[in-house]
């Protein structure tokens, strides 16, 4: 009974495996395809490969990458200063006056659903000056990062034991010694989740850019991908090589720090 | 060793909270004042800024597009909630199961994969794989003699909604919808002492036994969690709907959020947006306190 259990649970689980990967399987062996190899069949291999279907997405997809990566670095690196900064300030002090609700304040913006704000932060850009610009697509996302970002920051740096705190102090550190000796050096676990998800937001970001930017300019990936232009000779296959290429910086990411990822997928849904 | 304090000292705490609070104030929440004075207001975002009272709120509750984004995202939110309630907590079983270590990392790795995927470019497989003109479903069904199932799945008011929330199926590799979960009840159940699993084992308890008075009470924070995660994706699902229907045909598959973004950006009614977002605040902080205090948490166990 047991051992019918327990071939039965497995050839489950490989079902599902094999329904999870099935369709990065299909898009893979379809971006070597023409479009009419394509339509004849989307499970066999390709014949012909056309390498060319990579030689014509990629300059369409290269500016938006480019400038998506420069946003997604902006925003990684706002979030991590300005929520190291504050739970610095939060795990240091241990008094002063409304800490508790300043950081109430913080977290409770994790309450509040993004599209509230969409329209009025649309209207905001524009008076600034921003709308179109890499500030304007870089600011509010990372507005929202830090909320979170100091969540997580915050309960890691409260696990360090605060002798050490003492002892830099007594040494005649001050704060920016301690926080870029102490508290920065032995908080790299959590940047690394932290950079991790923040980094997955700001690429996969699509509602942002579509609202506040338009043209190549400052035009990001997730948009650039639904407005790919292929000829109908070219077909389905150059669309599918601009995901592939779209999609490679965070994979091979992935293939480093699997690890971080967990976490960093996993640490922002568990929240207060 | 208490000395006394300097004002620099006494300001030292606000000063790291200083680029904190200069940020979110301008960028969330100002705007969110915004929307919910704007909300009360006949507003285009430039020269019209008039105040309407409840108008937005009345216009909202009569206008049956909206009405049917809400009827919508309901059946999205009970779809939404069951997936997160089945399909992960069956994987997270099958693979805590699975005997070796290693095999376990392997597979968890395979499935975690997906969720590194850019969302857009999963939406656009999957608008490929359900097109109805040479769409792969509809290949298959044919090479298989089904011909008459085969249909445009987008395109008709049928399935159009139906295969909206099928974006992503089993949803194991979903970043938002199925593969979060599916790594927090693994992780639960990992974490768990497998002594507990052996002494049910001992004392006799099937499969089912086990797994209703052990592992659901194990998993019960979690479970709780993907609730609560589930449906407030499921209120601002937003560009699986939008890249693939633009909430049609007709509003077969439109969601608040598109008819936020449409009245804001298309029409420019940016008043009776706002109202629509504050309505989609409310009903995600209602259905929010009514999970945190329906469902349990996962009692301690020693």
């Amino acid at each position: 009974m047991s051992k019918v259990v327990s071939v039965f649970s497995r050839v489950l689980l490989g079902f599902l495996l094999v329904l999870t990967l099935l369709p990065f399987y299909l898009l893979v062996i379809n971006a070597f395809k023409s479009q009419t190899e394509i339509i004849l069949n989307p499970f066999r291999w390709a014949s012909s490969w056309q390498f060319q279907n990579f030689a014509k997405a990629a300059p369409q997809i290269y500016r938006p990458m480019a400038n998506t990566l420069f946003v997604t670095v902006a925003v990684i690196g706002i979030t991590l200063l300005v929520s190291l900064l504050a739970s610095y300030a939060f795990v240091r002090y241990e008094r002063f006056f409304g800490k508790e609700i300043l950081y109430f304040g913080i977290v409770a913006l994790l309450m509040i659903p993004g599209f509230v704000m969409l329209i009025p932060q649309f209207v905001q850009i524009t008076k600034l000056g921003l709308y179109n610009t890499f500030l304007g697509l870089i600011l509010p996302p990372a507005a929202y990062q830090v909320a979170m970002g100091t969540f997580l920051t915050r309960t890691s740096m409260e696990a360090i034991p605060k002798s050490l705190f003492e002892a830099a102090e007594i040494e005649g550190a001050n704060d920016m010694d301690i926080l870029t000796r102490v508290a920065i050096p032995l908080s790299k676990p959590i940047m690394a989740t932290v950079t991790i998800m923040t980094g997955l937001n700001a690429w996969n970001n699509y509602i942002w850019p579509l609202v506040s930017s338009s043209g190549e300019k400052t035009q990001q990936i997730a948009v650039a991908l639904t407005k790919i232009v292929v000829s109908v000779s070219d077909g389905k296959g150059v669309e599918f090589a601009a995901y592939i290429i779209a999609s490679m910086p965070l994979i091979i990411l992935f293939c480093f720090a699997s690890k971080y990822f967990v976490e960093g997928l996993t640490s922002g849904a568990v929240k207060g | 060793m208490k000395k006394k304090k300097t004002p620099w000292q006494y300001a030292k705490p606000y000063l790291f909270l200083l680029p904190i609070y200069a940020l979110m104030v301008i960028f969330k929440y100002i705007p969110f004042g915004m929307a919910v004075e704007k909300s009360f207001f006949t507003w285009n975002g430039t020269n019209v800024n008039q105040f309407a009272g409840l108008a937005n709120y009345a216009q909202a509750f009569r206008d049956p597009v909206f009405m049917d984004s809400l009827k919508n995202v309901g059946i999205i939110a009970v779809a939404y909630v069951l997936i997160v309630l089945t399909i992960p907590i069956l994987a997270a079983e099958l693979l805590y199961a699975v005997r070796s270590r290693r095999k376990q990392y392997v597979i968890r790795t395979a499935f975690t994969f997906p969720m590194v995927v850019p969302g857009v470019v999963i939406i656009l497989l999957w608008k490929w794989l359900m097109a109805g003109d040479n769409g792969v479903i509809n290949n298959v069904l044919m090479s298989m003699g089904l011909e008459e199932m085969a249909m445009p799945w987008l395109g008709s008011t049928k399935t159009a909604l139906g295969s909206v929330i099928a974006v992503g199926f089993p949803w194991l590799g979903s970043a938002t919808l199925g593969g979060l979960q599916f790594l927090l009840y693994y992780g639960a159940l990992q974490s768990t002492s497998s002594d507990l699993f052996e002494a049910a084992q001992i004392d006799g308890a099937n499969i089912v036994q086990r797994f209703f008075r052990i592992d659901l009470p194990i998993l019960a924070s979690q479970m709780k969690l993907a609730v609560t995660l589930a449906i407030i994706n499921a209120v601002q699902v937003f560009d699986t709907v939008f890249i693939l229907t633009k909430g049609g045909p007709g509003t077969a598959t439109i969601t608040p959020s598109v008819v936020l973004y449409e009245q804001g950006f298309t029409y420019k009614k940016m008043g009776y947006s706002s109202a629509v977002g504050v309505i989609m605040f409310a009903i995600i902080m209602i259905l929010t306190v009514i999970n945190q205090t329906m469902m349990k948490n996962t009692e301690k166990m020693d």
